[in-house]
């Protein structure tokens, strides 16, 4: 069991690494809007860039495309990171009623029925659509648009993995809560982060708050 | 009895659908992985039905075929609403940056501070500031997580302070914050334009006016609660707000400055050189920069406050509304500008420091993959949902139950609504609007006469019957924030309001708000002129 946690560990440490990085993206989207806006409405640097030799890398085609490309980054990496950090909405008005168990319990059967297939499901069918992508050297709609479509489109299998390995270590984890010893509930405890009273709180609090229940849990768990 | 089962789940597989994720919504787990899921386990329903074929991958994995069709509707292009390929919503990212870092800049208590200022004669002074505060900050953010905690922070503990009730202190806040919904720009408006494919200036423009006529209610009710039960909003002493004293030489010296842009914008303008520079836009940021500098300089007197508070919120809006209404820009484009706005604005008030910038782009990544995890899954449930003939049924239903187009109206209304009570806009809009738009737009020549478009082309009306389809959605989700027991705006008020606050204070000072929004919202199904009469002026 210790073993699996360390797994997850490393699981969790990737997707949140990466929902991290792909934060910042937003400042380089904000960048080429303002760099393609800019250029188009102000008439001299307009006509002075089309003299530029390397016009063909920043016309406005290719910047717009670069705009939702960047938006395809932003989002399709960040959604593990922002499972890790519980940010996805929920519904929590009858969740708020059960336990931190029972709410344990529901997470479980949640992930392994829904979440697993969900994602494995995404995670091949977009590897398809990408494969489809690269053998028919698709480019952009638009003639002077960015080619190699299939670079950007794998973005959505890299995102969809991470996903997954957030919701793998959120899945070991709970085993571990929920099946483990005293030493593993403690630690799956400390790590976890789904609760219905934990959201909108910071790190330290968070941190805290689970070590306070990691000693709550133990008298009433025991093996299952 | 097996049989008549059998026959019954075929039948109805789509409302079991529909049923099953109710169901797996209440049970907490995140709304966008319910979707999925069960968009997958009911394809493999439907093949069990015979509605889907099965394939095989590697010879022996069971498929349902659909699945290959259901990535490419995920990313979109080719102009369908998809997530990724899909221009419009790279606004998204775009307006939440722009809302989290206006919360981090000092823009929002400069501005809190010159309307008390302003207002403070006036009975229920300080709610009323926050009410037009929150219509302000309205025209400049797309989310409203930021701005509710951000003005209850702000004005809360002033007016607990100052003898004002709880219930109407934490009402004003939680519904003036969320206008932040309706009013333009708007995350919510930009996801409404993708999903039914319309222009997203249009229905900018045609918020605006509603939006207006709810805070102006708000605003209304506020005034006539503190004009006879003083008890509830006590009147400001007369020393409660302290400013010092103007130092005239810089205030000369500020329209000195200002006076002399403007002309020589003027000037400048008949020159050659306009054919180079645009002047006047120069001037603009120019006079931005000095208010910004001088004001800074000025500090607390009522000259400076003036500066600090109006000119940031006017600029913004300048910038993303301005640029939209007057079509220089694309609403993304106009997000990135607004955004980039945003960064300007915390820099001159020092807020702009590494740490902010880091948090910043983290809380922007974890709001973005919210909306768009939702909208993953919502495009694989709905895609699904029509697959199994989901659609179909619900049409059946409805020619079954026989309404008129007046009453089938209200009744989505009242859906829309008591939806509101469990459910958050993002979940509502991507499942609900794309089942019942295409409904609403083959009864649209029923509301042709209402809309004062007879005898207008089809399209038009139907174009037109959508718009005001669409603000009157907007209207009544901006409810879904305030009604118990989901409600996020009182979620995030309780969170940071001081300890004293109760949420029963809470739910009983919102409920005066949600008649009032109700009010609002059937005054503009009885004059569709409040949504559609601007954008008309405004297009032609």
């Amino acid at each position: 069991m210790n073993g699996l946690l360390n797994l997850a560990e490393y699981l969790d440490r990737f997707p949140r690494f990466i929902g991290k990085c792909a934060g910042f993206v937003v400042l380089p989207l904000i960048a080429f809007i303002m760099f393609d806006v800019i250029t188009r409405k102000i008439d001299f640097l307009r006509i002075g860039m089309s003299q530029l030799s390397f016009y063909w890398l920043i016309e406005p085609i290719k910047l717009q495309d670069m705009q939702w490309h960047l938006h395809a980054i932003i989002l399709m990496l960040s959604f593990g990171f922002a499972y890790l950090n519980n940010s996805h909405v929920r519904v929590d008005i009858f969740r708020e009623m059960l336990g931190r168990r029972g709410q344990a319990w529901i997470e479980f059967w949640g992930i392994l029925l829904l979440a697993i297939p969900y994602l494995v499901i995404a995670i091949y069918f977009s590897a398809v659509f990408v494969k489809i992508s690269f053998m028919q050297g698709e480019g952009s709609e638009s003639l002077t648009g960015i080619t190699h479509r299939y670079i950007i489109k794998s973005v959505m299998v890299i995102g969809f993995t991470f996903t997954m390995s957030a919701f793998l270590a959120t899945f070991i984890r709970l085993c571990a809560l929920l099946f483990g010893g005293p030493d593993q509930k403690a630690r799956a405890a400390e790590a976890l982060n789904i609760f219905s009273d934990e959201t909108n709180r910071t790190a330290d609090q968070l941190a805290a708050e689970a070590r306070a229940m990691a000693d709550e849990i133990k008298p009433q768990g025991g093996g299952r | 009895m097996g049989e008549f089962l059998f026959d019954h789940f075929e039948e109805y597989i789509g409302a079991y659908m529909f049923l099953c994720l109710g169901l797996t919504l209440f049970t907490g787990l995140p709304v966008a992985v319910a979707l999925g899921g069960i968009a997958i386990v009911f394809s493999y329903l439907g093949v069990y039905f015979d509605y889907l074929d099965m394939t095989y991958l590697y010879d022996f994995i069971p498929v349902p075929r659909e699945m290959f069709i259901l990535m490419p509707r995920i990313w979109g292009g080719d102009g369908s609403s998809g997530a990724i390929q899909n221009p419009i919503l790279v606004a998204i990212p775009c307006f939440i940056f722009m809302g989290t870092m206006l919360e981090r800049s000092r823009v929002a208590a400069d501005l809190l501070h010159i309307l008390q200022v302003v207002l403070k004669r006036v009975p229920g002074g300080l709610a009323l500031s926050v009410t037009v505060m929150g219509t302000i900050m309205a025209a400049t953010t797309g989310i409203i997580g930021a701005s509710v905690v951000m003005m209850t922070l702000l004005a809360l503990p002033t007016m607990l302070d100052r003898g004002y009730s709880t219930k109407l202190a934490t009402g004003t806040i939680a519904a003036s914050a969320t206008l932040g919904i309706l009013i333009p720009p708007s995350i919510m408006l930009v996801l409404m334009a993708s999903l039914l494919a319309v222009s997203v200036g249009n229905l900018f423009i045609g918020a605006i006016l509603p939006g207006l006529l709810l805070s102006g209610l708000y605003f209304i009710y506020i005034l006539t609660v503190s004009s006879f039960k003083p008890e509830m909003a006590p009147p400001l002493p007369d020393d409660a707000i302290q400013l010092e004293p103007t130092n005239r030489a810089r205030m000369k010296m500020y329209f000195a400055i200002v006076g002399a842009m403007v002309v020589g914008a003027i000037v400048l303008n008949q020159t050659a050189l306009a054919d180079y520079v645009n002047w006047n836009l120069t001037a603009f940021f120019g006079i931005f920069a000095a208010s910004m500098v001088i004001g800074r300089a000025e500090g607390n007197s009522l000259f400076g406050s003036i500066l600090k508070g109006m000119v940031p919120p006017i600029f913004l809006i300048v910038l993303v509304l301005g640029s939209i209404f007057a079509g220089w820009a694309t609403p993304t484009e106009a997000a990135g500008v607004g955004a980039f706005g945003s960064i300007i604005l915390a820099f001159f008030n020092s807020t702009l420091t590494k740490e902010v910038l880091t948090e910043v782009c983290h809380r922007t990544a974890l709001t973005t993959a919210m909306i768009f995890f939702i909208f993953v899954g919502a495009t694989a449930f709905s895609y699904m949902f029509r697959a199994l003939y989901g659609e179909d049924l619900i049409i059946e239903f409805i020619e079954h139950l026989d309404l008129s187009a007046w009453a089938l109206l209200i009744m989505l209304m009242v859906v829309i609504f008591l939806l509101g009570f469990f459910f958050d806009f993002i979940e509502i809009t991507l499942i609900i609007l794309p089942v019942f738009a295409p409904i609403i737009k083959t009864l649209a020549p029923e509301f042709a006469s209402h809309l004062g478009v007879e005898g207008a082309a089809i399209q038009h009306i139907q174009a037109q019957t959508i718009y005001w389809f669409a603000i009157l959605a907007a209207v009544n989700l901006q409810t879904s924030f305030l009604t118990p027991p989901f409600g996020f705006a009182l979620f995030y008020l309780k969170g940071v309001a001081p300890q004293s606050v109760k949420m029963t204070d809470i739910y009983q000072g919102i409920i005066p708000f949600v008649i009032l929004q109700l009010i609002g919202l059937s005054l503009v199904i009885a004059f569709p002129q409040i949504t559609l009469w601007l954008p008309e002026l405004m297009l032609d």
